[in-house]
């Protein structure tokens, strides 16, 4: 089943907040508002006065100067076409009046001189000037603000989707090189310590213990650390976290679109009413009012009918246009019919015009919201993008920290408890013996072979056990009740069951020494597709700021998705999610 | 004939072995723990005198969580701690939230085996003295800062700006400033001197913690 592809509503408040916005006078938006004007001069003209259409098309002309000019002058002053700028509504109307009436005036004054406008039609064209331009520069606003956004938004999408798929496999790559590299030279730096051992072991025993511990504080500590340190990869996940909440995902030619969806009654109603009221005035000069009233209404629940009818209708793109082009011819007939029922006629002339105008304008709305079902579109991607991110963000820091743990606590305890063990054994000797240079040698070598070795690693389920046995007869700790399917996902990433231990036993360890808890019960479940949630609630007293803020929580940003600690029903409730 | 029962908590296997038979030979009847919940299994089968206890017990519950487990179950047992860390603050702890009448041994310091026997006597006899408690040594590393002030070095040791750690520690950077200002203090750190006082500090901290930069 192709996916289906959601596409907002368009309000009146978005379509006058638009108008009276910085895109309205764009330069872009008066090119385009010229066409349109031509085109209803043009069609609404000839047919029905004389003149042919060279005079008309000059009116058309004078019509459109004077109508940008007087826009021009406003842009200029009052209302700037600068980014950002905040809807200036009574400003903009003004404005949209001014060159109205300039246009009506300088039309009726251009057609009068030229011969071809009865005097009767000024005070139509009076009305329907400012009508005419309030409701195209709305219309090509919305068009156009819809477009810049979604040109910013794909803009954004190409350049920081590709930066981040950059910098994410960079960061795996470097994981990968930085524990190969680490592990390279901890054996480097130990095999030296080996056959000083070796070779040491031939003085006396005494010198030999001292020297040993030597290399217990000049070589293995800061070794261990160098492994263990916080390396820059944390700050490159940082910046993938930042930088994903500006990403954005490409965009996708809808699939399956509501057919309703695409059809904007409001928008279609107030750009109608532009052209309709001017028409009006002209075909129905004793009943402009009524006629007007009757052919919006019309138009409007025409529409609405169709948007309602439709509105859960999923098709392929092509259908929703056809539907669309056919609905505006449809309403165009409709609004015919009623307004025949009323006694205003309509010659077919005029219908054709009608229905000619309806179907353009059905088209550009169409155009509006096919590209803002594209938009919302690329935005769901994008917070789609973002989560995934985040998890990656979190899942990386889980790794870099795992890492350092492992190898730091390697370093910390088998080597270092192989050398220390030989120190405090070859102290004991007056002689060592060639058993006794054996079994050194044997047990740093087998310190230095675990490295590499994941054996031994504590699962989830034998961690939580261990809680509970620790605090046995101290604090009553009940475990949750895991599904084998849960426990099996859990370990099978030994980085997530790592992570969730260590976040379940800081915030026991954290509950009994701060809260004093006697009673702590831990829950387990997964909380979506890359979360598993952690809950441990205690009936002790809530930690205190500075312990919340402190060594506790360093492990808890670095392992935990997200954590937050709070009192919920006399209860002190550690959340934690955990990426999985 | 045995006399004292003692359970070693070491979680490697080396280290653990050794520490037992020199009790051993020492009188002390052992029982070998390699993480925290078999020390407390051993505990309910033996209920044993004393415990010699590692605080890295590797993943799950540390020695310093065990401790405070037997603090609250069985307080008359001897504790001494024989660990890599130079004191409780390396682990977000308070020396004070440990349990009193405890031997601190830190490993590095113990060569002779002694040593550790000698603490073990101690703390069943309740007769501690200030040589066995390396935690409180003033010549353990950075032994003049706080809890407070080891947290907020961890924290710029780790690399994070003192706007990061005002956000991890939910204070306001002037307060981090100030904190940030009396560790530089503390450790005896020129401001004014040409480098990087907070690289200098970061290197005091990892070499105290028994780490170091990788370029120091």
């Amino acid at each position: 089943m192709p996916e289906k592809f959601l596409t907002p509503k368009t309000s009146l408040r978005e379509a006058i907040n638009n108008a009276s916005g910085p895109v309205a006078l764009s330069n872009r938006v008066l090119l385009q508002f010229a066409p349109i004007s031509f085109m209803l001069v043009l069609i609404s003209n000839p047919s029905r006065l004389s003149g042919s259409y060279l005079e008309w098309t000059l009116v058309a002309t004078v019509g459109l100067i004077a109508t940008v000019l007087v826009l021009l002058a406003f842009r200029a002053t009052v209302l700037p076409s600068v980014p950002g700028r905040k809807p200036m509504r009574l400003m903009s109307s003004i404005a949209y009046a001014v060159a109205g009436l300039v246009r009506g005036t300088v039309v009726y004054l251009t057609g009068a001189a030229l011969g071809i406008m009865p005097p009767e039609e000024f005070i139509n064209r009076l009305i329907g000037g400012p009508l005419f331009v309030y409701g195209a520069i709305a219309m090509l606003a919305i068009f156009n603000a819809s477009r810049i956004r979604h040109e910013k938004t794909l803009a954004e999408l190409e350049v920081e989707k590709a930066e981040l798929d950059e910098l994410r496999g960079g960061i795996r790559e470097r994981i990968r090189l930085q524990r190969a590299d680490l592990l390279k030279r901890v054996q480097g730096v130990l095999a030296p310590v080996v056959d000083e051992v070796k070779s040491q072991l031939q003085s006396s025993p005494s010198e030999l213990s001292s020297r040993l511990r030597d290399v217990v504080e000049t070589v293995v500590r800061p070794l261990s650390h160098d492994i263990g340190q916080a390396s820059k990869i944390d700050d490159e996940i940082t910046n993938i976290s930042n930088r994903a909440a500006f990403a954005t995902a490409k965009s996708r030619f809808p699939s399956r679109l509501s057919a309703g969806a695409m059809i904007v009654p409001e928008l279609t109603f107030f750009a109608t009413a532009s052209i309709a009221i001017t028409a009006n005035a002209i075909n129905f000069p004793g009943a402009v009012f009524q006629g007007s009233v009757i052919s919006l209404a019309a138009v409007l629940i025409g529409y609405k009918i169709l948007q309602k009818l439709f509105m859960n209708l999923w098709v392929p793109f092509v259908i929703a246009l056809l539907i669309s082009v056919l609905g505006a011819i449809g309403v165009a007939f409709f609004c015919t019919f009623v307004l025949s029922l009323f006694g205003y006629l309509l010659t077919p002339t005029l219908i054709w015009q009608f229905a000619l105008s309806q179907v353009t304008l059905t088209l550009l709305t169409f155009y509006m919201q096919f590209l803002r079902t594209q938009r919302r579109d690329a935005e769901l991607e994008m917070t789609r993008v973002v989560s995934d991110l985040a998890i990656l963000n979190s899942q990386l820091r889980q790794e870099v920290w795992l890492n350092r743990r492992r190898i730091a606590s390697i370093l910390h305890g088998s080597v270092q408890a192989a050398l220390y063990a030989s120190a405090i054994r070859l102290a004991k000797l007056e002689a060592p013996t060639a058993q006794d240079i054996d079994a050194v040698q044997s047990d740093i070598a087998a310190a230095i072979s675990k490295l590499e070795s994941t054996d031994g690693v504590e699962t989830f389920v034998g961690v939580l056990e261990q809680i509970r046995e620790v605090w046995d007869g101290a604090v009553e700790v009940q475990l949750p009740v895991l599904s084998a399917e849960l426990v099996s996902q859990i370990e099978a990433n030994p980085v997530t069951s790592a992570c969730a231990a260590e976040v379940v036993r800081e915030a026991v360890s954290n509950a009994v020494k701060h809260g004093k808890a006697e009673h702590i019960v831990i829950e387990v479940e997964k909380s979506g597709s890359h979360l598993l949630g952690i809950t441990v609630s205690n009936d002790g007293q809530p930690l205190p700021a500075e312990v919340e803020a402190g060594y506790g929580s360093t492990i808890m940003d670095e392992v935990a998705f997200s954590w937050q600690l709070e009192n919920r029903g006399g209860f002190t409730v550690l959340g934690a999610a955990i990426a999985i | 004939m045995y006399s004292r029962h003692v359970v070693v908590v070491e979680d490697e296997a080396l280290l653990r072995d050794l520490i037992a038979k020199t009790l051993e030979s020492n009188g002390f009847e052992v029982t070998t723990a390699a993480n925290a919940a078999d020390a407390a299994r051993a505990f309910k089968a033996h209920d044993p005198d004393a415990v010699v206890l590692d605080v890295e017990l590797g993943p799950g519950p540390t020695g310093f969580d065990f401790a405070e487990s037997l603090h609250k179950t069985a307080p008359d047992v001897g504790i001494v701690f024989l660990t890599n860390l130079p004191d409780a603050r390396f682990a977000g702890r308070e020396t004070k939230d440990l349990p009193t009448k405890i031997a601190y041994l830190r490993k590095s310091q113990l060569v002779d085996s002694n040593e550790l026997v000698d603490a073990l006597e101690a703390v069943l006899h309740d007769s501690v003295s200030g040589n066995q408690r390396h935690d409180l040594s003033s010549a353990r590393p950075l032994a003049a800062l706080s809890k407070k002030q080891i947290s907020v070095l961890q924290l710029l040791a780790m690399g994070y700006t003192n706007a990061q750690i005002a956000d991890k520690r939910g204070t306001t950077v002037r307060a981090v400033e100030g904190i940030v200002s009396r560790i530089f203090q503390a450790l005896d750190i020129d401001v004014q001197a040409e480098g990087n006082a907070r690289v200098e500090a970061a290197a005091t901290y990892l070499r105290a913690s028994g780490k170091s930069l990788s370029d120091a």
